[in-house]
């Protein structure tokens, strides 16, 4: 009888309940609040539902040296996670990214690629007032590109620049990526007028078939040599588009923008969320970092409408730009053109600026991929 | 015998290094974001160029002078006479002269009506 009571005693301290702290409790909230929004309000939900489940995962608690935890050599979820800590994952993304995007919007009216560079500010800002706020220069950098509104090269830097602080950054990054539409609204709301808002802009043309072909090879080179060491992110970006709109690779673009893009999406949402363990995260950076990251959003969105507006001084009448496809620069695609689309439709009705506002969209995301190359040649 | 900045530069990352140079960050900041414009404008320019190019915009052939309209007639109205016709129809020489000049000017497309309807 006791050597049973003393095995029962011993599973005991092997258990989860027996080895649980509030700050495990804490996250495992969090975790929950994720998998909630994410269902109920449908706010990036294949992101939010394997992220909150992997701080779940990341969260209960157990006895060292059973070779488990995603932060124990060769366990399982370290193995999985070697994708994120080593930047695999990113590019495998973007080339998913790549064969799902249609950059016609940005081809018919390549003026507005500038946009994207605009809300690219967002990161810069969000770099001084991290260096401001004690952080090194690379963890800085690191922090930064949450203001770039896109997950896969938040991860891929702060993998490079600051792996200690990426779980923090990543699950701040997708937060507020779905967070878009209620962080935008008011921003652009306030920084423009109704007359701006009610700017009616020309419908793109339609775009050939050959320019779709050059581009991601044009766009490639060009950047690239621009800044190699975004080199991961911009190939499988180019690439990923050139199987789509080459007209004669459909399976493997089907594969990429279909099965791919799906793996290594779960993959990296639940172990990014895995990377969250409470004595790692519940920190007072890890606070800070979140603050960081809502302010480099609100730069980036500031950046973008302000910029367009300057930019309109210059245009003339009727080839004026609507300041609320300026948020869009942001990247975040199609979440931010879908606000430039809704908040455009609240001032006029008959005024749809989606395919307008995906033009900035796409070129963020190149911006975005370009800013973390130079971050990561002056901090890597 | 390594230099002191040499050995400093060696055991430094880029990170500390850049903190002694930059540590307030404006010198990275107006940097990267110059370099995220400048790489954005280049595309900017060569899509616009491409997209010129394909709209017929810009062209690279020299473009063929076309013949005045009084000199399409003329011409039309010689090859009528050369048919044979010595009192050429006022609507054939019209006729002859527009497939003239659509042909001069290269505006002809590859499938035709082959019907010139002129209206009064």
């Amino acid at each position: 009888m006791n050597t049973i009571i003393e095995s029962l005693q011993q599973f005991w301290q092997y258990t989860g309940f027996a080895n649980m702290t509030w700050q495990h409790l804490v996250m495992i909230i969090i975790g929950i609040g994720f998998i909630t929004v994410a269902i109920l309000k449908e706010w990036e939900p294949l992101l939010l539902v394997p992220i909150g489940f992997g701080i779940i995962i990341g969260n209960i608690p157990f006895v060292n040296g059973l070779n488990i935890g995603i932060y124990e050599q060769g366990s399982v979820l370290n193995i999985l996670y070697q994708g994120v800590r080593q930047g695999w994952y990113p590019p495998l993304i973007f080339l998913g990214i790549g064969a799902m995007t249609d950059f016609s919007a940005l081809i018919s009216q390549p003026r507005l690629m500038l946009i994207g560079a605009a809300a690219q500010i967002g990161i810069f800002g969000a770099y001084l007032i991290s260096l401001t706020m004690g952080f090194t220069p690379a963890e800085a950098g690191a922090i930064g590109i949450i203001g770039g509104a896109d997950g896969p090269t938040a991860i891929f830097l702060s993998s490079k620049l600051a792996p200690h602080l990426m779980g923090a950054i990543a699950v701040s990054a997708y937060s507020y990526m779905a967070l878009v539409p209620v962080i935008q609204r008011p921003i652009m709301l306030l920084l423009t007028t109704k007359k701006e808002r009610a700017i009616r802009m020309k419908a793109p043309r339609q775009v050939s078939q050959r320019e779709k072909i050059i581009f991601p090879i044009v766009g490639f080179v060009l950047t690239a040599f621009i800044v190699p060491s975004g080199l991961p992110l911009l190939g499988m970006l180019f690439f990923g588009n050139l199987l789509k709109e080459s007209g004669v690779t459909r399976r493997l673009a089907e594969t990429a923008r279909g099965p791919l893009i799906d793996v290594v999406t779960t993959l990296i949402g639940v172990t990014v969320g895995a990377s969250t363990q409470a004595n790692e995260f519940l920190s007072a950076s890890s606070v800070k970092i979140f603050l960081l990251g809502l302010l480099s959003f609100v730069i980036a969105t500031m950046g973008g409408v302000l910029f367009v507006k300057f930019w309109n001084i210059f245009l003339k009448e009727g080839n004026k730009i609507n300041p609320l496809i300026g948020n869009a620069g942001v990247s975040a695609v199609p979440d931010s053109a879908r606000v430039s689309e809704i908040v455009g439709l609240e001032t006029d009705k008959k005024n749809h600026l989606l395919m307008n506002a995906m033009g900035p969209n796409v070129a963020g995301v190149i911006g975005s991929a370009v800013a973390a190359g130079i971050l990561l040649s002056f901090l890597g | 015998m390594m230099s002191q900045a040499l050995i400093f530069l060696l055991t430094v990352s880029k990170s500390d290094l850049m903190l002694e140079k930059d540590p307030h960050g404006w010198v990275l900041t107006f940097t990267s974001v110059l370099v995220v414009f400048v790489a954005l404008i280049l595309l900017r320019y060569a899509y616009d160029f491409i997209g010129k190019l394909n709209t017929g915009e810009i062209t690279f052939t020299r473009k063929k002078k076309g013949l005045s309209e009084e000199e399409a007639v003329a011409v039309a109205m010689a090859l009528a006479l050369e048919k044979g016709n010595n009192n050429p129809d006022e609507e054939v020489a019209a006729a002859i002269a527009l497939a003239l000049r659509e042909e001069i000017e290269g505006s002809v497309h590859d499938y035709e009506s082959y019907v010139i309807t002129i209206k009064r």
